[in-house]
């Protein structure tokens, strides 16, 4: 039982993380607090599902869901969330809206009944004693390389440092001659890319229905509260006690008790630590 | 003002009669049963109002204190009594109310939005771990004493009196305070008045109405299941709330009937119906972040632009000037 909560919570820590820096990313730069993030993942998950089922190749299903994800997010965000950015309250309701709207649309095109994505890699392994599909260990290691991706992205290249510009002082930036506009668009579609690859990669093993996008998002907006909003390591940090705390109530307690448990954990956050785990104390912000 | 105010309490008090008389002319099972879901509704909505129209604090998760009183019935109903079972609903609704709004309603922005969304989350997965106490998936059954007729008759003078109570309040003293907290918060307190006292019992009044709102509920569905915990049930709330006009009450109010009845008239579209709601919520902000209530004023508005031939930004701008004070809230 400790091997497999170690080994699985590893696991779920690399995805919740990929999941959680796509939403806490839009969040920093564009100040869009996107709750249709999960609708975005669950959308890839249909698309990876639909591409699938009409007998295309794996490198077409995993590029076509997530071209598709990323015109989504951008669609979705010029169409919607632009009008309203600079409201937090209207983008909150309106990304919530939308992700209703797209759970609906699933629902009537694919009906609520749960569906299954055929495995990228067939086969399993042993580590520490404990069973685990090759494509669970292919989620953890293009995830941690994405991550790896996206820190080197935002650190070491030109982009990266125009994004960092303009999430720290976007006025600023844009009189330095940045399109602050082109990079919002960018960042949505890299966010969007992110929950697309999620999705992809951990849809075979889990049952895709058209409600799935919101334990993911609410599982990500607490990884984000507990990290601090817009730290890259500290998303980390509250990956690893988001997914260790839900491994350890599925196999010591109850599997039903785990997402209690993530929003049990994000109402303490909220009302302690609203600033993130390492924040000086509780301040109005 | 004077005049708007009257308007407001004199349509309540119309419909009020006219719903009060209408068995009379039509009795007709069906109906008298939609109505009396669309009178709690109407309760539900405005209490909803008097926390996220006015503070400008968005609840995301009415459903919690519906739940709450609704699963009190449930449990309770054969041990307590029905009334009692309801008062205990209504108890431990402002009990959890204090519990949530005392820390998280200091906070600013999307965070008291998220925490209230996801505490009816919580009691739905337990609703559905503990069997032995809530039945599970299936729930409980409720027996009602009532009849459909003497249900409905409660229901709507529930639905008067507790629209009228938080109609009051909210012109009241207390109400103008509350609108000044989503404008300006800071500047509010700065007057001297105690700003987190003020939300926090907004909080408690909605919770109050929504939780006795919640009992009646299980009365009217002689059901309780995990489902009154759903996203669905908060966010059809949100939507009338939206559509109808935060911060008016009498906004919420009409939508509550009128969207009721939508559904109703979907019905034979079901699986559309969902997908519509979402359309028209996702459609509301981005013409009429205002509600339906506004309508008046920005046709008026329209009007007046087009008479002086002024560009139509104008009427944009003011929206992004009015919704970025409401931000600061």
């Amino acid at each position: 039982m400790v091997a497999d909560i170690i080994v699985f919570g590893a696991i779920w820590t690399a995805i919740y993380s990929m999941i959680a820096l796509g939403f806490s990313l839009i969040f920093g730069v564009a100040k869009i607090m996107n709750l249709s993030h999960g609708a975005f993942f669950m959308f890839a998950c249909y698309a990876a599902y639909y591409l699938s089922s009409s007998g295309l190749g794996l490198f077409w299903v995993a590029l076509g869901a997530i071209v598709i994800t990323i015109i989504l997010a951008i669609v979705s965000y010029l169409g919607i969330i632009k009008p309203m950015r600079n409201s937090l309250t209207q983008v909150l309701i309106l990304t919530f809206a939308f992700a209703m709207f797209l759970e609906q649309i699933i629902v009537i095109t694919f009906g609520p009944e749960p569906r299954y994505v055929p495995s990228m890699l067939e086969g399993g392994m042993s580590i520490l004693g404990v069973r685990v599909t090759h494509q669970q260990v292919l989620a953890f290691v293009i995830t941690i390389v994405l991550i790896l991706f996206l820190w080197w992205l935002l650190s070491r290249t030109n982009m990266g440092r125009i994004i960092r510009a303009v999430s720290q002082d976007r006025e600023m930036a844009s009189m330095l001659g940045i399109n602050a506009e082109k990079i919002f668009i960018f960042v949505m579609g890299l966010s969007g890319a992110f929950a697309a690859v999620a999705g992809l990669l951990v849809a075979p093993f889990l049952t895709v229905t058209p409600a799935m996008g919101w334990s993911p998002i609410l599982a990500a907006f607490t990884i984000v509260v507990l990290g601090g909003l817009g730290n890259v390591w500290g998303t980390l940090i509250g990956a690893f006690i988001v997914a260790y705390a839900e491994m350890i109530t599925s196999y010591a307690f109850n599997p039903q008790l785990k997402e209690a448990v993530t929003f049990t954990i994000m109402i303490l956050a909220l009302m302690y630590r609203p600033n993130g785990l390492f924040s000086k104390g509780v301040s109005d912000a | 003002m004077i005049k708007k105010y009257k308007g407001s309490l004199g349509i309540i008090t119309l419909l009020t009669v006219t719903l009060a008389i209408f068995p009379f002319i039509n009795d007709s099972f069906y109906l008298i049963s939609i109505l009396t879901l669309a009178n709690l509704y109407a309760v539900f909505v405005v209490s909803w109002d008097i926390v996220s129209g006015f503070t400008g604090k968005l609840n995301l998760g009415h459903a919690l204190f519906i739940g709450i009183g609704a699963y009190s019935v449930g449990i309770l109903h054969d041990s307590l009594g029905l009334i009692l079972s309801i008062l205990v609903g209504v108890v431990l609704s402002i009990l959890v109310a204090f519990i949530i709004g005392k820390p998280t309603m200091k906070l600013h922005g999307p965070f008291f939005s998220l925490t209230t969304m996801v505490l009816p989350l919580i009691l739905f997965q337990l609703a559905y771990t503990y069997r032995n106490l809530t039945g599970g998936e299936f729930g409980l059954n409720v027996s009602v004493p009532l009849s459909r007729m003497e249900l409905y008759y409660v229901t709507l003078a529930y639905m008067f009196i507790s629209v009228l109570i938080i109609f009051f309040i909210s012109r009241s003293r207390t109400g103008k305070i509350l609108l000044a907290i989503k404008e300006d918060e800071t500047a509010c307190s700065a007057i001297g008045n105690n700003v987190e006292r003020y939300k926090l019992m907004a909080f408690l009044i909605s919770a109050f109405f929504a939780g006795l709102g919640g009992g009646l509920l299980a009365l009217y569905l002689r059901h309780v299941g995990p489902n009154v915990f759903e996203l669905w049930q908060s966010a059809t709330i949100l939507i009338m709330g939206i559509v109808g006009g935060m911060g008016t009450i009498i906004g919420p109010f009409l939508s509550a009937y009128g969207l009721t009845f939508l559904s109703e008239w979907l019905r034979g579209t079901e699986e559309y119906q969902d997908l519509i709601y979402a359309g028209l919520l996702i459609l509301s902000i981005l013409i009429l972040p205002n509600g339906l209530a506004s309508v008046g004023a920005y046709v008026k508005r329209k009007f007046k632009e087009r008479g002086k031939g002024t560009d139509d930004n104008v009427s944009s701008r003011e929206l992004n000037e009015s919704l970025r004070k409401s931000e600061s809230g």
